[in-house]
């Protein structure tokens, strides 16, 4: 006790101190480096999403491909699809999918909506035989832009294939 | 114990070195997630070439399906003559009772695609695909040279 009370009043005695100046410079160039370091930080964690966002679009862009090939139309993800138009007479069709952030499948209703799953197909029947020659298109966009983001609505991902299967009709789209 | 009695403090340097690893926490942190971005860029490259390709091979199966389906009563022989004059890439090679019609398409990126369609005279699903499958690029190192080395004798 005696010995920290000796302490404290060296400490008050010292007249040995900081300038003005010098606590401006050392607060200012301390709050640079933090800024700086933060903004560092801030930056990891923004290009850890969009990774991870464009990693979860391929992955569920493949799915729906994968899906209409093989015909489940009342599977997930496409029996989520909301119809926007099916035109079976001249063969396309365009379709909708609506994700939250955690992507499971909501409504475009929904306010936590963020991501959307575009889906057009379009193709000539074959004649001859019961199956169609498709041109798919998917496009998965983020419906909110990103936190530093420029774009409204950024794309997160868009492919486009020909797909060879049974002529759809209408009984068959969910 | 003499340390323990000093006086003297340290701070500055504590701050500094703090803020320093902080620093280079910061930066590491940020490498690291774009590295992992710009692998999943280049996987999504990948899919997108992927998927263009494939798109081909189904374009060239619907192709086959409409010669295959309007000359469905020709002569066994006669069909295999039409499937060979579709293209110059096809190779068909004969199996018991039919034919395997294969074909091999590349990509802008030296991406390979392998199709095999099999041809049946006698099944009731005449004709299916057997395979569709990306195929391992092989390539060379350039300038790689191998010396010789001596093996010690432990003789």
């Amino acid at each position: 006790m005696i010995w920290f009370l000796k302490k404290t009043k060296k400490s008050i005695n010292n007249r040995f101190g900081f300038t003005l100046a010098e606590l401006i410079i050392s607060v200012g160039t301390l709050a640079i480096v933090g800024i700086l370091t933060i903004q560092f930080f801030l930056s990891a964690k923004d290009i850890n999403i969009r990774s991870s966002e464009l990693d979860h679009s391929v992955y569920l862009t493949n799915t729906i491909i994968e899906s209409i090939k093989a015909d489940l139309w009342d599977r997930y993800p496409l029996d989520a699809i909301s119809p926007n138009s099916i035109e079976t007479n001249n063969q396309s069709f365009e379709g909708y999918i609506f994700f939250n952030k955690d992507w499971q499948i909501t409504s475009a209703t929904d306010p936590r909506a963020l991501f959307e799953a575009a889906i057009f197909l379009s193709g000539q029947a074959n004649e001859l035989g019961d199956r169609t020659l498709y041109d798919i298109s998917i496009e998965i966009k983020r419906i909110k832009p990103y936190f530093r983001g420029n774009e409204s609505q950024p794309v997160l991902y868009a492919t486009d294939t020909k797909i060879y299967i049974e002529t759809l009709k209408e009984d068959l789209l969910p | 114990m003499k340390l323990l009695k000093n006086e003297k403090g340290s701070s500055s340097i504590l701050v500094i070195l703090s803020f320093l690893m902080l620093g280079i926490f910061s930066v590491l942190g940020m490498m690291s997630s774009y590295s992992d971005y710009k692998l999943a860029l280049k996987n999504a490259s990948w899919n997108q070439q992927y998927d263009r390709l494939q798109g081909e091979v189904y374009s060239f199966v619907s192709d086959m399906d409409a010669v295959l389906i309007k000359n469905e009563d020709a002569a066994f022989e006669s069909l295999k003559e039409m499937v060979i004059e579709m293209d110059d890439e096809i190779v068909v090679s004969d199996i018991l009772n039919g034919f395997i019609i294969a074909r091999e398409f590349e990509g802008e990126s030296g991406k390979l695609i392998r199709l095999e369609m099999a041809y049946m005279s006698s099944s009731p699903d005449r004709y299916h695909i057997k395979m569709i499958k990306e195929i391992p690029v092989i390539f060379t190192y350039e300038e790689l040279e191998f010396t010789d080395v001596e093996v010690p004798n432990n003789d």
